[in-house]
């Protein structure tokens, strides 16, 4: 369970990574397109059938944004629930926790911008936090070693329950 | 969401807890995604009726509890009459007669070639026009869409079972076979028709077109104070990257002598809200085929026509012999007039507002007594669509099917308080009404009447609504950016006592959105 928390760990981080270079691409590819006389409009952004070379980049950066990298961190959540039980690490579980709820702040962040632009800025600063997160979570957690006492785990007090 | 922390083991129970604790966190984690998950499902066939909750507006009704999946309506006590029988009288000829044969091919606009749809061989297809008061008759034949198809006739109060909405008010026309649509053009403006069967897909594709009706005994485009010399249809669609006036490219002229008035039926068929703007003055005569009451020239403002929604202009050509230049978004324009035309004028940074446009004018019900008052609050939350993880629109906090059904009786004035902060904007569109709009953000109209049958509603805004209940049926009332439409934007107005035989999905494939 160990090696599953620790792959999904660093897929996060490597999901933020993908998505800080798609949206970056994505957008330089727009002014690429505007540059060359191209033009657009709220109506061409809802056309189906409306492309533009690198207009992937933004496709993927909303599509993983909104499904992808929500879905694995709440799989990395479950192992984490699972790792702390069965392997007894401490903080497993709330490491897990923290990457998720940094998730829930930065799709909120995301989905906000649109409204208030702003926060378009802690989106990004946002995004190096949960790198971060979810990397140390892989790297702390996949490399640690269960307590050595083999007595049951006493109540574990590093588990502040994030609301 | 998160578990509880673990409370301290006694020894002898220690291993026992240490299997379950985890199992049972894991379960308070799957279990609620399992029942949202599985909620969002809407099975292979079902009827729009049985859709959602039904939502009386504060109104009589409901005398039995709303059931979902009865053949009838919620709350109906006696068997509910059939949407089928809401049709124009049969035993009228048809004063107007039109075949379209729909087709699914390859087109070729402004040099690219994409995967799209005709009507009689062309996109968009033939403008219908025709005389306040005729019945029109249009006989549809579906040769090649393979999905099949229907008509939807966007603006137009036809009786239900016209209304050309897969799965709600017909079986889509499928492969070879056809449907003929018949209703009264009682309304004179400026409409379209598109199909309400795949929508998304097919509209962006082009399987669209334009209809005008113009006033008894009137001239070309007679309907406003003064006459015209010219009355066109500027039917604006992106295909694909390319912008499109009638399904050409760039600049449309309309040969107008100078100091002649050209009436601009502006059409805009697109999923967003698109900007016109002149290099001269221009008037906004109709809104959504309703005419403004005392329209007065507009300069260095833009107006807005809604994804779906019409605005009629009326622009004189200069004295000077040039050409006024009428931009239709940033791509493509109208020139009115013979000469020379004005050079490309930059976007005006305001607004026209028709919130206080024109002049006011009595309306035909007084929405002060209303008798029902409904909420259509559009957000965006996670959830599952379809059995699909995702960040959704939501009215009033729910996602789709479980959407309000907003129940009504014939004779009904209602209002509706139209919301939205979803982050980005939807062209509200109601089936078989239309409704005038009594204030935006608190802040009441006080302009000419402004009816509409599709409302930009941007993000943060809130609109009052009014319409009277008299077009009995099942009517959608969704948004028209056709992605969100397909993305579960979609309720519906239902009369008491109504029921339809049709479904969405099941064996015949209708799929509205
Ligand atoms: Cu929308």
């Amino acid at each position: 369970m160990r090696i599953v928390y620790r792959v999904l760990g660093y897929l996060i981080a490597a999901l933020v990574a993908v998505q800080a270079a798609a949206v970056a691409y994505g957008f330089f590819s727009l002014g690429k397109y505007i540059e060359g006389g191209g033009s657009i409009d709220q109506a061409a952004m809802n056309n189906p059938n409306f492309t533009f070379p690198g207009v992937e980049g933004l496709a993927v950066h909303g599509m993983f944004g909104t499904m992808v990298v929500p879905g694995v961190a709440l799989l990395f959540l479950i192992v984490g629930i699972i790792t702390q039980v069965t392997t007894k690490i401490r903080g497993a579980l709330l490491w897990s926790v923290i990457t998720l709820v940094v998730t829930v702040v930065q799709v909120a962040l995301g989905l906000g911008a649109h409204s208030v632009p702003q926060l378009g800025m802690l989106h990004g600063i946002v995004a190096l936090g949960l790198f971060a997160v979810a990397f140390m979570a892989a790297h702390r957690i996949g490399r640690a070693s269960a307590p050595t006492t083999v007595e049951a785990a006493p109540a574990r007090s590093a588990e502040p329950v994030a609301g | 969401m998160e578990p509880d922390q673990p409370a301290p083991a006694r020894r002898r129970g220690g291993r026992r807890l240490r299997l379950i604790i985890p199992i049972a966190s894991v379960l308070l984690v799957i279990t609620p995604l399992g029942v949202f998950w599985y909620r969002s499902l809407t099975g292979s066939a079902y009827s729009a009726v049985s859709m959602g909750d039904a939502d009386w507006g504060g109104g009589p009704g409901g005398s039995m509890a709303g059931m979902a999946g009865m053949d009838g309506p919620p709350g109906t006590g006696s068997p509910a009459v059939p949407i089928t029988t809401l049709v124009a009288d049969p035993k009228r000829p048809a004063d107007v007669r039109v075949d379209l044969v729909a087709r699914q091919q390859t087109i070729t606009v402004g040099g690219q070639t994409l995967d799209g749809y005709t009507l009689n061989g062309r996109t968009p297809g033939p403008t219908i026009t025709a005389t306040q008061g005729q019945l029109v008759e249009v006989r549809v034949h579906n040769a090649s869409v393979a999905r099949g198809l229907t008509l939807h006739w966007h603006g137009v109060d036809v009786p239900n079972a016209e209304d050309g909405v897969a799965g709600v008010t017909q079986d889509d026309i499928g492969f070879g076979q056809d449907f003929t649509y018949r209703f009264v053009a009682d309304q004179v403006g400026t409409f379209w028709y598109h199909s309400h069967q795949v929508s998304d897909a097919q509209v962006a594709g082009g399987l669209l077109g334009a209809l005008v009706v113009r006033p008894r005994g009137g001239g070309p485009g007679g309907s406003g104070d003064r006459p015209v010399a010219a009355d066109v249809v500027a039917l604006a669609h992106g295909y694909g990257a390319v912008r499109t006036l009638d399904g050409r490219p760039g600049d449309q002229r309309v040969p107008v002598a100078p100091g002649a008035t050209a009436r601009v039926r502006v059409i805009n068929t697109d999923n967003g809200p698109m900007a016109v703007w002149s290099s001269s003055p221009y008037t906004v005569v109709a809104v959504d085929g309703t005419d403004v009451h005392r329209p007065t020239a507009v300069t260095e403002r833009y107006a807005t026509v809604t994804a779906g929604g019409r605005l009629d202009l009326a622009v004189t050509a200069p004295a000077d012999g040039s050409a006024a230049r009428v931009q239709i978004g940033t791509d493509t324009a109208v020139l009115v007039g013979r000469g020379a035309p004005a050079v490309p004028v930059r976007q005006p940074s305001a607004e026209l507002d028709l919130l206080s446009y024109g002049a006011p004018a009595a309306l035909p019900f007084d929405p002060a007594r209303a008798t029902r008052h409904f909420t259509y609050s559009i957000g965006r939350r996670p959830g599952f669509v379809h059995g699909r993880p995702g960040i959704w629109w939501s009215i009033n906090g729910r996602l789709y099917p479980r959407v309000p059904m907003f129940m009504v009786r014939t004779g009904d004035v209602v209002i509706m308080d139209v919301s939205n902060h979803s982050g980005q904007v939807h062209p509200m569109h109601l089936h078989g009404h239309h409704a005038v709009v009594l204030s935006r953000n608190g802040v009441a109209a006080t302009g000419s009447p402004w009816w509409v049958d599709s409302l930009n509603v941007r993000d943060g805004e809130s609109y009052v609504i009014a319409f009277r209940a008299d077009n009995p049926g099942i009517w959608m009332d969704h948004c028209h950016n056709l992605t969100h439409a397909s993305q579960g934007m979609v309720a519906h107005l239902a009369y008491e006592g109504y029921s339809t035989p049709f479904t969405i999905g099941g064996p015949h494939g209708n799929d509205p959105e």
